[in-house]
């Protein structure tokens, strides 16, 4: 069974859609096509169903033409970005329904429907319409539908993509081994880089509608066959230099030189460019090879255990993901890296200026705000009753001004609820709210002077760019010449100036999203800057650019500024503090580095980091913890606990070894890039490990060991203090 | 593949083909026929040519009617357009109220023509209707059948009564396309409520209004039952609107000729308008409406 396209094209109204492509997908294979928004995934897929006729080539199905062939007898499922199940119908239903129509016989299509179900993990549910479910379910059903049609292909366009950060996570987990069940082919797209890892099998590129390259997934990741394919396979973005080569030497800008590679030794002489990713770049001299560069720092970015940092190199942006957290705002660091990507494997070091001391705009330009929940709850319902009935229980807080803070959950945990009443858009139904000593609870949105930017970019279609920049102060009555000035201002640092006088119409998302972006920073006197998961409708080298961009806004105008997310890299790479929350309640808040090695909740573990914080029920006495008999140490001693006890130690501080710890089996290796994913079995239960890309993992590696301390001691799912 | 190659699935579409013709083309072609011939009764006709267009080209009486025509169809746009978009942005956008004003706007559209105009006739009366009664109790000199004014307020409020909801129908299922986020930007940013309007309101509105605008102009221009019910043209030719011209010119004085000819030429009005409309909704579409 094998899908091929031969020399297939598609042209639309004179403009070439997808380029000649030849392709050929066998059995039993996932096939990812990965590129971003418009790069042609979707027209290449309905091509492969028949959705589409090609303009030239043929597409080959079995050995058999079955160019120009009805999508109905082609036998394909399909997935789709949305949900897409029969609402009148049961799940069961629903599940049944492609069999129905092949007229199959009824007990063949109950045992297909439990069987599938039970896959899915929707066996409890059968008897439920998809409305009643939740959006990883009603994917899941949808999928389940195709699955048990027993088609000889899958196609699955973005299907993650309108799910939570952390389903998506756990379905990125589960779909490999589904597929690997099934034995069709898959056709899988997506946006991200990261996902077309964890799916693994083979990846095809695709950039202005041409396939740049095909292969199995970690050989175009870590061989890309041109700058293009590395730049569409990079997350962070790829980083690229000039580099010479004459003779045996490679030289670099700044006069480093390097002997040439043997793989490179064919290389003719000449000037190339050279790429290297965000993970092998280092700040200190960590090989005696390493060569050294000087970069200008523009942003850090931190996460609980890495640090993200955005250097200028004599005009070229670099990203660097650094191990660890870093505070670079110390005198000089120095950094350096290796590079092997386009097979070259060349080093360097690099050294960088400190940052310029956040500039605050004068006092008299800014009000201040400090903002205060006090006793803050909200119902969405008239008449509540129990706490249940709250979708924001009570809550008080205080925003530091000038502060970045996030507000991480995943969907209905009530973090819109509660930025809408900061906005003023929502008047909670108890409790107080405070922009320093001012009562604002019942104040209007227009007197609060906030600003906020939404999901999807609202921009005024019909206004061009410099009237929706200038739209807030001209409501306000400014005059002209300062209207003209702040819009001018804006642009610059949004990096718009050059589409002033264009209608906002026709825009690309990001580019609206960055209108919506000024229009907020317009004003000199907002409180506070308002962002609800601004970044959903942006592709994934896109959030890199504006992410930095926000990140520079605020070190450089210190405004308040409150994000809501359901992406963890997203709110801990933004904020100073973040505010975790689950089921209407803040359960944590904190830095990046305390969410990640302290988590006050197992619901923090969980959702904080990728794979989230393992589990393991123990038993623990004074400094010593007991998991099914075997003592594990612990950085700190414990009076005696009741409720259930467990022990939460993280992927990052977990590693495998042969002689020491506990006794493991291995499961699964997943490259995931600039790691790996160990998926193992600790007494029966799952347990994820991370290792490095470039760690081997031994047959042999039987045990795993944890780091005292960073293991964390829960009782009811409430961390416990220990004593040092 | 083995694709059989002959033309009988031609065969196919030979219904549609008959269909067709009977409905459209030889009635049409009848028309067409009429118009270049000159007939003295016995069945007997002559080859007119052009004679008839000429004719109708030079006739006061045709050029009258269209100017009423005019008239009437841009009047009844200019009250229907903004009526039914105010309307519209006064209506309930959820819950049961709103149902309810849909349901509510929604019952003139469903009454026949000719009982529209029976009830606006009675309503009318002097003698026994509500409003004509009403208002000759007031005081006020209204009567639709001597006084021109009186005739056209009538069969304006008539059509404004009528097709009103059409409107407000159309924009309000623009309307509850904009996203909330659209209206939460306008309160941050403080745009007045005739802002909102403005940027927010009516670009989204715009292609629904154009589609609101073609059908209410289309079905205005060829307006017949209602008017010719109410006033039958009157008083004297005041309100005598192009499609009751024809119909008085073709069965009442069985002026075949000319009647043929005019109403090839009120088509090609009609087409060549149609066609305008086509065209600038399909470049407001390609921009991006």
């Amino acid at each position: 069974m094998t899908l091929e396209l031969r020399g297939v094209s598609r042209i639309v109204e004179g403009q070439l859609h997808v380029h000649p492509t030849d392709l050929v997908l066998e059995k039993g294979t996932m096939n990812v096509l990965l590129g971003p928004t418009l790069s042609g995934k979707t027209s290449l897929m309905r091509l492969m169903a028949g959705l589409d006729v090609p303009s030239v080539g043929q597409v080959i199905w079995q050995g058999k033409d079955v160019t120009g062939m009805r999508v109905q007898d082609r036998g394909v499922a399909m997935v789709y970005q949305q949900f897409i199940n029969y609402p009148s119908m049961t799940v069961y239903d629903n599940i049944a329904s492609p069999m129905r129509l092949l007229g199959l016989s009824k007990p063949e299509i109950d045992r297909r429907v439990r069987e599938t179900a039970e896959l899915m993990k929707l066996d409890g549910m059968l008897e439920r319409r998809p409305l009643e479910l939740s959006g990883g379910q009603q994917q899941r059903c949808a999928l389940a539908r195709a699955l048990v049609k027993d088609a000889g292909l899958v196609l699955l366009d973005e299907p993650l993509a309108n799910l939570d950060y952390k389903l998506r996570e756990e379905l990125r987990v589960e779909i490999p081994k589904i597929f690997e069940a099934a034995g069709s082919i898959f056709v899988y797209a997506t946006t991200e880089p990261e996902e077309a890892l964890l799916l693994g099998g083979n990846v095809a590129t695709l950039w202005e509608g041409r396939v740049t390259q095909f292969g199995p997934t970690p050989r175009v990741y870590r061989c890309p066959a041109d700058a293009t394919t590395a730049r569409v396979f990079s997350d962070p973005p790829m980083n690229f230099l000039a580099v010479a080569k004459t003779g045996a030497s490679l030289a670099f800008g700044e006069g480093q030189q390097l002997p040439a590679p043997e793989a490179l030794a064919e290389l003719p002489d000449g000037r190339y460019m050279a790429g290297f990713r965000a993970n092998h770049l280092e700040i200190r001299q960590h090989r005696p090879e390493a060569l050294r560069f000087t970069a200008g720092l523009a942003v850090t970015e931190l996460t609980g255990s890495e640090t993200f940092v955005h250097l200028d190199h004599h005009g070229d942006r670099w990203v660097g993901l650094i191990h660890g957290v870093h505070d670079l705002e110390m005198a000089r660091a120095s950094m350096s890296g290796s590079t092997r990507a386009m097979s070259t494997s060349s080093a360097r070091t690099g050294r960088w200026w400190r940052r310029p001391p956040t500039r605050r705009p004068p006092e008299e330009d800014r009000t201040m705000a400090r903002i205060t929940l006090d006793n803050l709850a909200h119902s969405y319902q008239s008449n509540p009753q129990t706490e249940d009935d709250y979708a924001l229980k009570e809550l008080n807080h205080v925003w530091e001004d000038g502060a970045a803070y996030a507000l991480l959950g995943s969907s209905g945990c009530g973090k819109s609820t509660l930025l809408n009443i900061i906005s003023g858009l929502l008047q909670p139904s108890q409790g107080r709210i405070l922009f320093d000593d001012r009562d604002v609870t019942h104040a209007a949105t227009a007197e609060r002077n906030i600003a906020q930017v939404f999901q999807f970019p609202v921009v005024y279609d019909t206004m061009t760019v410099h009237d929706n920049l200038a739209f807030p102060l001209r409501n306000r009555g400014r005059d002209e010449a300062y209207v003209a000035e702040r819009v001018g201002e804006i642009a610059r640092m949004i990096g718009m100036e050059h589409m002033l006088k264009r209608k906002a119409r026709g825009l690309t998302a990001d580019a609206k999203q960055k209108i919506s972006l000024g229009r907020g920073m317009v004003r000199k006197d907002v409180n506070a800057l308002l962002f609800d998961e601004p970044l959903t409708v942006i592709d994934p080298h896109m959030k890199w650019e504006l992410r930095t961009q926000l990140k520079k806004l605020h070190h450089e105008f210190g405004h308040t500024m409150i994000y809501v997310t359901h992406d963890q890299t997203e709110a801990l790479t933004f904020a100073d503090k973040v505010v975790v929350m689950y089921d209407g309640r803040v359960v944590q808040i904190g830095t990046p580095e305390e969410l990640f090695e302290r988590p006050e909740h197992t619901f923090v573990g969980y959702f904080i980091g990728s794979p989230g914080m393992n589990l393991l029920p123990a038993e623990v006495e004074g400094n010593v913890a007991h998991v099914h008999g075997a003592a594990v140490p612990l950085g700190r001693g414990y009076g005696p606990l009741s409720g259930k006890v467990e022990l939460g130690i993280r992927p990052e501080f977990a590693r495998l070894s042969r002689d020491e710890g506990l006794p493991v089996q291995i499961r699964r290796v997943e490259d995931v890039g600039r790691h790996k994913i160990i998926r193992t079995e600790l007494f029966g239960q799952e347990f994820n490990v991370i290792a490095g890309e470039d760690e081997t993992v031994g047959a042999d590696m039987a045990r795993v060991a944890f780091d005292p301390a960073h293991v964390n001691v829960y009782a009811d799912g409430w961390r416990v203090a220990g004593a040092a | 593949m083995n694709k059989t190659l002959n033309n009988k699935a031609w065969f196919l579409v030979l219904p549609v083909l008959v269909l067709v013709a009977f409905s459209a083309v030889i009635p049409l072609m009848t028309v067409v026929n009429y118009s270049v011939q000159d007939t003295f009764g016995n069945n007997q006709f002559f080859w007119a040519g052009l004679e008839w267009f000429e004719e109708m080209l030079h006739e006061d009486r045709m050029w009258n009617a269209l100017r009423r025509q005019l008239i009437f169809s841009a009047v009844i746009l200019a009250i229907e357009v903004p009526l039914g978009v105010f309307v519209a942005l006064n209506m309930p956008k959820s819950g049961a109220w709103s149902s309810f004003c849909l349901v509510t706007m929604s019952l003139p559209l469903l009454i026949p023509w000719n009982v529209v105009g029976t009830i606006w006739q009675i309503f009318g009366r002097v003698d026994i209707g509500l409003l004509g009664h009403t208002l000759a109790a007031m005081g006020i000199d209204y009567n639709y059948t001597q006084d021109t004014i009186a005739a056209w307020v009538t069969i304006i409020v008539m059509d404004v009564w009528h097709w009103t909801s059409l409107v407000a129908l159309l924009a309000f299922a623009g309307l509850k396309s904009i996203p909330d986020a659209y209206y939460q930007a306008a309160r941050i940013d403080q745009a007045s409520r005739w802002k909102v309007f403005r940027y927010i309101e009516l670009p989204k509105m715009a292609g629904v209004l154009m589609i609101a605008i073609l059908l209410r102009f289309m079905d205005s221009f060829m307006i017949y039952t209602e008017p010719f019910v109410v006033t039958g043209g009157g008083p004297g030719n005041a309100t005598t609107l192009l499609s009751i011209d024809l119909v008085k010119m073709a069965l009442g004085q069985f002026d075949l000729g000319p009647a043929a000819a005019f109403s090839l030429m009120y088509f090609l009005v009609i087409l060549a308008i149609s066609w305008v409309f086509y065209t600038v909704m399909t470049n407001l579409d390609k921009k991006g409406m």
